[in-house]
């Protein structure tokens, strides 16, 4: 009963709808010892707000678009459980939009039979006020509530109507995905209950079948419950309860079915207890740990309950881990021991704290928070970037045709083939697949213990995570201002094989690299097994099986472009070759669309300062030159520097094509760099160094390395590079002057590059396609004579088709060369299932000292 | 167009090939697509160097290997090839290059095994260290004499059916095999009369029957094969103080020879390359290129069917030699690698003037080690592969040929491009410039001014 008060204090400003008598009111305002410090516990936003609106100044109560999870509470009617971010929604009166959003419809519990109902979903659209919500009603399943079903929504609120009515198909797809997430753990739970429940019917019925075949003992002194419920039912009465409970089991049991939602939930449950066994004495402290951390890592003292609660309430908000029990879901050792029917189930008294939401959903419910913020992070952008987004989403098929500049995705070169040629075998929509570049990286991390994150050899990846075979590739967020409400893991940072190579693009770990990023410049001596290491795992992997679409066919880019339309799902894929997943390798890279990153440019985006080095270096034609040809380009600085160059790589990284992270990798900047090898021409083409306090007798940039690199030295501010004699780059960087602040200029940057993309791509299917069948003929003796014509033809068709500088050839040459690279490296997987080594190309020209 | 700094170097393109973690002192051609390359870090590995990929490795040795070799099956048998590699550590393993199985362990060499040399006829492999022994192919040891010189030797070199030539310290001795039925003998058959004051630095066959010895002096002897009288001498210096050097360098020691063709002996002379007419008495150098390498030149051979010479040094660079880049009459076609070379005919070569000597023109320079290139070895259009001290091995590509391979390939696969000509017609697209078949030089002169 305690509790139950408390709980109401929690949701104290839903008291007008709730609170019974004079006593609830009392006891609500009468001085606790225990409660006295509660004011100190509610979070602001919660406390009601009393303020009028102003009529005359009408705006949208709604800042930022968030997700609000509601209830049906039997105790308290309607009432909001958690704002997703936590917090959001300050000047907006959830309790009164949780009435009406729960009070729209809910007929289905009239049955008499039990049923399972589906998910109902509504928009709201609340002129007045111009707030716009798209509701998602599922219900979940509790032994103790009323009638069994707990009912739930979910809701999308926003101010942008436009937003509600474009995006509701995929609304409708991610939050059903969500709902599943709960409702799954739920459906388990709940037929886990009913099944205990029928044992202990069965136990009461056989008492009270021997009671009856006894004489009745009347003025005996055991009062006790179980002879209260014993004399208050019949066996009639028991049969029917028993009936009532198999038809729900019967209904219950054929909706169970997903085995890989199952696997992946007993995992988390494995995890939980082999952590948790692992010191059984000090359970509880350890407990008590876990749950710290579970809070720390994962849930980022978001959400659960936004609900005021005392110091100790809130403790055991996480009472899955701590003082409710652990469930165990999967655990068939135990055989239940059936009891006689409790009173309290028997007699629904109401007052008992129904279960909460990680109660109800174990193991499910924290994914499925998680998939909302996703959700909320992903909708919560503008509409058109939303839009953009979604159209460039079509872009990253195939992986291997994809060309993006600066992280940007810029064009694919193989889908626009398939379109033209066969009239459209090539596309491949994003279907209900919207979110999963964004989930990918989170859901994996987040279903894992954040532990085993990067590692490749984690054995659950061998388990369901079925790899796919393209160079996969996954947009993730470019707007830092959500940050913190990541794992800052996430946050662009892409790890390759434990630690060998780390590049970390985040605020903050920049200007303190990891020691594995000094490891990566030792070149040769690294030895074999980094090396080996590097090669096989490229990088993080799905592990989200409810992403099903993510996995792709095992085949070369042609087959898959193909067999778009047969759609392989996942499941074939596992089931015809489970033992091929663990030999298979995926590069899956984030890349972002240029629409996100415009829309969240901010001071650690890709392209930030590029107008002050472009002011600051009139060279700068040049060093863009040099990163569109492919050259590796080393920023060199002293020893102090190392700020100044990694805010240059940061904004010279805009001009950076290519995705593919070993072949194209940026290092902001190395403060103990190493000489530079051969090995890593591969690897790098933006690396920052700062030159080491103490000069050392060998150079950074070896004499073995220094032809094929372009150096750009901040502290002698000098550039060695090639000259560039085209004009394209310096049209890019002569329309500087028109754009006064970067927020304009790189959406200009975007189009020309896009422009450059686009004529590198008439290159690519025109003149790389065909041009082979004509240095068939065995005319050329001499191959410096092929090389010759080759170089000649391509200058020329550059010239004549595509109207470009011979001086920007080798640009528009290289940006078609690495789509070609790309897709012979995928067909190198493919058929070898090991990673070749990477071809590096040299770059021979004449190389001049530019001052800056 | 912006300058290119080497024109006329093709190779623009590398593959660097991860694998050995110590310098790597052995190189050698499987077949037109793979090698095998072994070092001190006691493990050989085999390569495709089409794409770079690490086929087999062979590891067991515990000590450096010093020494490879390739036993090819007998013609019409379907065995596979079998790799002999020879270590420190005493041991000689026998592997099937394919299962990179390790067939044989020889443990009865006993000291440090510093040379292997196969006698087909026999079809048994000889080694060499502190003694001399004779395998089967199955590893049984047929025999074994003492070496009469006081060190290791240290070049085995096979110079007829039956006879092959030891090279330790500044001596040469020359053995026959004896092998009827299962016995097999080796025979020591003569002391080659001490014509080298310091140790033999390069032992090579010569097409002429004869064979070349070359030693740290810069003293080039050449022999007969069959009366093993010496025949000439070569870059003789006499003065003791002049070959020694400053610090004992040995600026004129020979570290390398080839002999591309007949009359003619390329070594690697100190920091550099002379060409020896070897038809004269006097030993007339044709092309002489002082100091090419700011150090010794470790190696040096034909690349891309002669198109370039090439020379390694321990200064890290590969530099690629030739004639200079014609003008106009590009499309003279030379018979042999010592005329592309030069430029000139066999006829001009031979009347040059004693004074004349021709100088070859620097290609291109391919750096890319980070210390001293041990060797490389050539594979025609798929470009060449070389090994150094930093344990790399770095392959170098054509890089226009390999991007119109890529071009192709990729046409091919997305069914872009019709035709149904496949990778290997464009591998083969450019045949050996240097043919002796005239059909196809008077082809190449109908088909030219098609241009």
């Amino acid at each position: 009963m305690k509790r139950a008060e408390k709980k109401k204090l929690g949701g104290g400003y839903a008291f007008n709808a709730m609170f019974g008598g004079y006593a609830d009111v009392a006891a609500y305002y009468h001085p606790n010892e225990e409660d006295e410090s509660i004011e100190e516990h509610i979070a602001p936003d919660l406390l009601p707000i009393y303020e009028k609106p102003d009529p005359w100044n009408l705006r949208s109560p709604i800042e930022k678009d968030f997700v609000l999870l509601a209830e049906f509470s039997e105790l308290e009617g309607p009432r909001p459980v958690l704002t997703i971010p936590y917090g959001t929604g300050g000047q907006f009166d959830k309790n009164n939009f949780a009435v009406k959003i729960m009070s729209v419809d809910y007929h289905n519990i009239s049955n008499n039979t039990f049923t399972v109902s589906d998910d109902t979903q509504v928009m709201i659209l609340e002129n007045r006020e111009g707030v716009y919500a798209y509701v998602h009603h599922f219900t979940l399943y509790d032994i103790h509530a009323r009638g069994f079903v707990r009912p739930f929504c979910m809701a999308y609120v926003t101010a942008d109507e436009n937003k509600m009515l474009s995006a509701y198909e995929d609304m409708l797809n991610e939050f059903s995905k969500v709902s599943k997430c709960f409702s799954y753990a739920n459906k388990l739970l709940f037929l886990k209950d009913i099944k205990h429940h029928i044992k202990n019917l069965e136990h009461t019925k056989e008492c009270l079948q021997k009671l009856e075949g006894e004489p009745p003992k009347p003025n005996e002194s055991d009062s006790t419950d179980e002879n209260d419920v014993l004399s208050e039912l019949t066996i009639t009465q028991v049969e029917s309860m028993i009936a009532e409970a198999k038809h729900i089991e019967k209904v219950i049991m054929p909706l169970l079915t997903d085995k890989k939602m199952e696997l992946k939930l007993k995992q988390a449950e494995d995890r939980f207890f082999m952590s948790r066994s692992m010191d059984f004495e000090e359970e509880h402290e350890r407990e008590e740990e876990i749950v710290q951390e579970e809070i720390n890592t994962e849930e980022k003292k978001e959400d659960v309950n936004c609900i005021k609660e005392t110091p100790r309430r809130k403790a055991s908000v996480y009472s899955l881990y701590s003082d409710y029990k652990p469930c165990r879901l999967f655990d068939e050792t135990r055989e239940y021991q059936p009891q006689i029917l409790s009173s309290a189930f028997f007699r629904k008294k109401f007052d008992k704290l129904l279960r909460n939401l990680h109660e109800l959903c174990p193991w499910g419910s924290h994914n499925a928070l998680r998939r909302l913020r996703c959700i909320q992070r992903y909708f919560s952008r503008d509409l058109a970037t939303l839009q953009i987004e979604k159209e460039e989403g079509t872009l990253i098929d195939p992986a291997a045709g994809l060309l993006t500049i600066g992280r940007c995705v810029t064009l694919n070169f193989m889908q626009h083939s398939g379109r033209l040629a066969d009239g459209g075998y090539g596309m491949s929509l994003p279907s209900n697949n919207l979110l999963r570049r964004r989930l990918s990286e989170d859901t994996l991390g987040s279903f894992n213990s954040s532990e085993s994150f990067y590692s490749i050899q984690d054995d659950r990846e061998s388990v369901h995570s079925g790899v796919s075979s393209a160079a996969e590739v996954a947009f993730i967020y470019a707007n830092s201002s959500h940050c913190d409400e990541h794992s800052p893991r996430n946050r662009y940072s892409i790890s390759e094989a434990d630690d060998y190579f780390v590049i970390n693009y985040k605020e903050g770990d920049v200007y303190e690299p990891p020691k594995a990023r000094e490891r990566y410049l030792t070149g040769s001596s690294a030895g074999t097994s980094s090396e080996r290491s590097f090669t096989t795992a490229t990088d993080i992997s799905f592990g989200t099986d409810v992403d099903q679409d993510l996995y792709t066919t095992r085949r070369s880019f042609y087959d898959r472009a193909i067999s778009m339309d047969s759609n392989c799902t996942s499941d074939d894929l596992i089931s015809s070759s489970p033992t091929d997943l663990e030999s298979n390798i995926s590069r899956k890279v984030a890349v972002i669309s240029a629409a996100d990153h415009i829309f969240s440019l901010n001071s650690s985006s890709i392209g930030h300062g590029i107008l002050k080095v472009f002011q600051e270096y009139r060279c700068s034609p040049e060093i863009l030159a040099t990163l569109l040809t492919g050259r590796p380009l080393v920023v060199l600085g002293g020893a102090k520097d190392e700020k100044a160059v990694t805010a240059i790589v940061t904004a010279l990284w805009l001009f950076l094509p290519g995705h593919t992270i070993p072949n194209h990798a940026v290092v902001p900047c190395l403060s103990k760099p190493k000489q530079i090898k051969m090995v890593d021409l591969a690897h790098f083409k933006l690396l920052g160094m700062c030159r080491p306090e103490r000069r050392t007798s060998s150079p950074l940039v070896p004499s073995s390395v220094r032809n094929y690199v372009s150096v750009l030295d901040i502290e002698r501010k000098m550039l060695t590079a090639p000259a560039y004699k085209g004009h394209i780059i310096k049209d890019i960087y002569k329309q500087r002057k028109i754009f006064k602040t970067e927020d304009t200029y790189i959406p200009f940057v975007h189009c020309e590059l896009l422009e450059l993309a686009t004529r590198a791509f008439i290159y690519y299917h025109c003149f790389c396609q065909k041009e082979p069948s004509s240095f068939q003929d065995n005319d050329f003796a001499h191959p410096l004579e092929r090389a010759n014509v080759y170089n000649m033809k391509s200058t020329e068709f550059c010239d004549t088709r595509l109207s470009v500088h011979p001086g920007d050839v080798p640009v528009i040459e290289y940006l078609s060369e690495i789509v070609k690279m790309q897709q012979y490296d995928e067909w190198a997987r493919c058929s070898y299932s090991d990673t070749l080594p990477t071809s590096v190309k040299l770059d021979l020209r004449e190389c001049k000292v530019f001052k800056a | 167009m912006v300058e290119d700094a080497q024109p006329c170097n093709l190779y623009r393109e590398v593959l660097i090939l991860q694998h050995h973690t110590d310098i790597v002192r052995a190189l050698i051609k499987v077949d037109d697509h793979r090698c095998v390359s072994a070092g001190d870090d006691c493990t050989a590995a085999l390569w495709d160097i089409e794409d770079g990929r690490k086929l087999n490795v062979f590891s067991g040795h515990k000590l450096p290997i010093n020494c490879i070799l390739l036993l090819k099956p007998e013609p019409g048998s379907y065995d596979d090839i079998l790799l002999i590699t020879g270590a420190s550590d005493k041991h000689i393993k026998v592997w099937n290059i394919e299962t990179g199985q390790c067939l044989e362990d020889i443990t009865e060499h006993n000291s440090s095994v510093k040379c292997l040399a196969s006698l087909p006829a026999f079809d048994i492999f000889i080694s060499g260290g502190e003694k001399l022994c004779a395998w089967s192919r199955k590893g049984k040891q047929l025999h074994q004499v003492e070496n009469p010189g006081k060190a290791d030797i240290q070049f085995l070199l096979p110079i007829k059916e039956n006879r092959f030539v030891a090279a330790c310290e500044e001596s040469l001795y020359v053995y026959t095999v004896e092998y009827c039925g299962d016995s097999c003998e080796i025979k020591f058959f003569k002391h080659l009369f001490r014509q080298h004051r310091e140790a033999i630095g390069s032992l090579i066959n010569v097409p002429d029957g004869s064979f070349a010895s070359g030693s740290l002096d810069g003293l080039i002897v050449l022999w007969s094969s069959h009366t093993l009288s010496a025949i000439r001498q070569f870059n003789q210096i006499k003065e003791e103080k002049e070959f020694r050097g400053i610090d004992n360098h040995y600026p004129f020691s020979i570290q390398h020879m080839i002999s591309p063709e007949k009359g003619c002996i390329f070594a690697a002379v100190g920091n550099s390359i002379y060409v020896f007419d070897i038809t004269k008495d006097q030993g007339r150098i044709i092309a002489k290129k002082q100091d090419a390498h700011m150090s010794k030149i470790k190696h040096m051979d034909f690349l891309y069917h002669g198109l370039y010479l090439a020379t390694c040094s321990e200064d890290g660079a590969i530099k690629l030699w030739g004639r200079a880049p014609a003008e106009k009459n590009d499309k003279d076609y030379f018979m042999n690698p010592l005329e592309t070379f030069t430029g000139l005919s066999s006829d001009k070569i031979r009347k040059l003037k004693k004074s004349e000597t021709v100088e070859p023109c620097l290609l291109g320079e391919c750096l890319g080690h980070s210390g001293a290139v041990q060797l490389f070895v050539d594979f025609g259009e798929e470009g060449f592969v070389s090994c150094g001290g930093d344990g790399l091995l770095i392959l170098w590509k054509d890089g226009v040929l390999q991007n119109l391979k890529r071009s192709q390939f990729i046409g091919e696969m997305t069914g872009a491009t019709q035709s149904s000509y496949t990778c290997s017609t464009l591998t083969g697209l450019s045949r050996p410039i240097f043919t002796g078949d005239d059909d196809q030089a008077t082809l190449r002169t109908e088909e030219s001014p098609s241009d």
